[in-house]
């Protein structure tokens, strides 16, 4: 009996699925870290690829089990976040629509990026990690193909970690002066919303979400010292493309990132990265404030 | 145009103290010196071509590795694949270089200052995995029995580093500069004020293109080899972290900024890995971005300029 002609494409759909939210959590961090700072954090990557080695050393080092590596990963890149922003970014600049200082402030997070790259090659050398799976075996789904257990739980990860966004950010004291700080920011200080407060907490909450991303696919793709510069543009394309500064918009831009590049991993393996960029970014030549319109997450 | 040097400026004086060393390094006879200054040459035409998009027109290019490796790869591509002569290699593949990357950066003038940097390394990083798929780790070499002398090459480096930097220097130093200081302060400003902001944004990132593509096809001639690693991002991270330590704005900013990155880059891992050497090269940049923004030459020109005024209060 012959597969369906759809069958690869039924295929590449939830694998597209499953990775698009993943990678869409990254996008979420980049785009709530300029939401609210205004600054666009070059080292994101970074932070994707030390979520995957800080999981890494949670299992192989401390011999923790994997759930409890992936919530290690989270809040290590949380304190280690923090601890940049303070060291590296004077305070004036944590939140400033002056082009100078946002251009030395990407500068600055370009550099650190390289210093956690140079400095995880140090430690760990090129090689690649391997991060053990959180569950092994498969389900029959509709259609005669088996899914993972794996890709249902980064799945299910995924979707926790929107609603837990969305649920922060709509009902909590915080998450309501981020909203606000991020759609009138001289009215939110007027309203005694502090600016450091907001700014620490959206990036480290934003690298945060990277280094999940990265801890969540480490199980599934190689990781190296030197990954995270493509990581960096797919989550640039992802944000752009959903509305930069809107959550919704990078959880839609990775889930159709993710599907086109599934899709084109099936046809085109070779070339999948290069048309799945090239592709999106067509469509934000043409409209570049991407599908959702721009700047302002209305949660 | 001879009229627009100042013998006094700190720039012309760094850029006349660069050239005349490196025209006496070939009758040293130190084989490694030259190699280092063929680097140099490279490097320091690079950083002036980002400094002049940065500095002057205020686009910050995350991956000015998409000219400058386009120059390579189009110079190594046409000498080894189409057979064409070396000079004519050059010229064509730093033409088509500037063509291809400054179209490519004129796609970008619509997005958002920060993104625009991230749009130009997304091309930067689509290149990277092209070369990588077509031409493999090994890339493309140049092997001909009639390949100019290294001292030869040294020279022809001296050339093009003056010329390379002479233009650039003319450009920091014309009027034109403060069209693109207005486009820079406010975009908007500007436009009311009657200047064409958008082509003129164009055109300064297809000039920047050129002069890119001018050291990447230096670096083509004196390593006779392309690959991929040319469009990483530490390689588009060169020269901003050349141009941070030297300081922007100033063509003497980004000539010592070159020198001192070029050396710590190439005899650091004589001692240490590459790791170690580029981790200590962020360190640095970082280190200087915090406490002294505008860079060595910043330090220097304050210091005249302390001087100065001491002098002519008394």
């Amino acid at each position: 009996m012959s597969a369906s002609p759809f069958f690869g494409l039924y295929l590449s759909l939830i694998s597209g699925v499953s990775y698009g939210l993943i990678i869409s959590l990254l996008a979420g961090g980049l785009s709530l870290i300029y939401g609210v700072m205004n600054n666009v954090n070059t080292s994101h990557g970074a932070f994707y690829m030390l979520g995957g080695f800080l999981t890494f050393f949670a299992v192989s080092s401390l011999h923790l089990p994997i759930v409890v590596s992936i919530i290690f990963a989270f809040a290590s890149a949380f304190a280690i976040g923090l601890v940049f922003l303070f060291v590296l970014i004077p305070k004036r600049m944590w939140v400033s629509s002056n082009p100078d200082s946002q251009n030395t402030v990407m500068i600055l997070f370009l550099a650190l990026a390289q210093v956690l790259q140079q400095g995880v090659f140090i430690v760990y050398g090129g090689g690649s990690i391997a991060v053990p799976r959180i569950s092994f075996g498969s389900i029959l789904a509709p259609g005669g193909i088996f899914i993972s257990y794996q890709t249902l739980i980064a799945i299910a990860i995924s979707l926790l970690s929107y609603v837990g966004l969305f649920l922060f950010l709509r009902d909590t004291k915080i998450g309501k002066a981020i909203r606000a700080f991020s759609q009138d920011r001289e009215l939110a200080e007027a309203m005694g919303v502090r600016v450091s407060t907001i700014a620490l907490i959206a990036f480290g909450l934003g690298v945060s979400l990277a280094a999940l991303s990265g801890s969540l696919l480490s199980s599934v793709y190689s990781i190296t010292a030197s990954t995270g510069w493509n990581e960096l543009v797919i989550a640039f394309v992802i944000v752009t493309f959903g509305g930069i500064g809107s959550i919704s918009g990078s959880f839609l831009g990775g889930l159709v990132y993710g599907i086109i590049y599934a899709i084109t991993q099936y046809y085109l393996p070779a070339y999948s990265f290069v048309i799945a960029l090239v592709l999106i970014y067509v469509v934000l030549v043409n409209k570049p404030t991407g599908i959702l319109g721009e700047i302002i997450e209305r949660a | 145009m001879l009229g627009n040097i100042k013998l006094n400026d700190v720039s012309f004086v760094i850029l006349i103290a660069a050239l005349v060393p490196s025209v006496l390094v070939p009758f040293t006879g130190m084989l490694y010196l030259r190699f280092i200054m063929m680097y140099f040459f490279a490097y320091a035409i690079y950083t002036a071509s980002w400094d002049l998009l940065y500095s002057y027109s205020g686009q910050l290019s995350l991956g000015q590795a998409l000219p400058f490796g386009l120059g390579t790869f189009f110079t190594i591509m046409f000498t080894q694949l189409f057979q064409l002569p070396l000079i004519l290699s050059a010229v064509l593949g730093t033409l088509a270089a500037a063509a291809v990357g400054g179209s490519v950066g004129a796609t970008t003038i619509r997005l958002k200052p920060g993104y625009q940097g991230i749009a130009i390394l997304l091309f930067s990083q689509v290149l990277y995995w092209i070369t990588l798929i077509l031409y493999g780790e090994e890339g493309l070499s140049v092997f001909s029995a009639t390949a100019p002398s290294q001292s030869t090459v040294y020279m022809a480096g001296v050339l093009v580093f003056a010329v390379a930097m002479f233009a650039v220097y003319m450009i920091h130093h014309s009027n034109y500069r403060l069209k693109l200081f207005a486009i820079k302060g406010d975009n908007l400003a500007a436009n009311v004020s009657g200047i064409n902001v958008a082509a003129h944004k164009i055109l300064v990132l297809f000039l920047s293109s050129l002069i890119a593509a001018i050291g990447g096809t230096y670096y083509a001639v004196f390593t006779s080899h392309a690959d991929f690693t040319v469009f990483a991002v530490p390689n588009s991270f060169l020269p901003i972290g050349m141009a941070i330590v030297g300081g922007t704005g100033f063509l003497g900013g980004t000539i010592i900024g070159s020198a001192i990155i070029t050396v710590l880059i190439r005899v650091l891992p004589i001692w240490y890995s590459l790791a170690i050497t580029y981790f200590v090269y962020g360190v640095v940049v970082i280190v200087i971005l915090r406490l002294r923004p505008t860079g060595i030459v910043g330090l220097l020109q304050r210091k005249t300029t302390k001087g100065s005024s001491r002098v002519a209060s008394g």
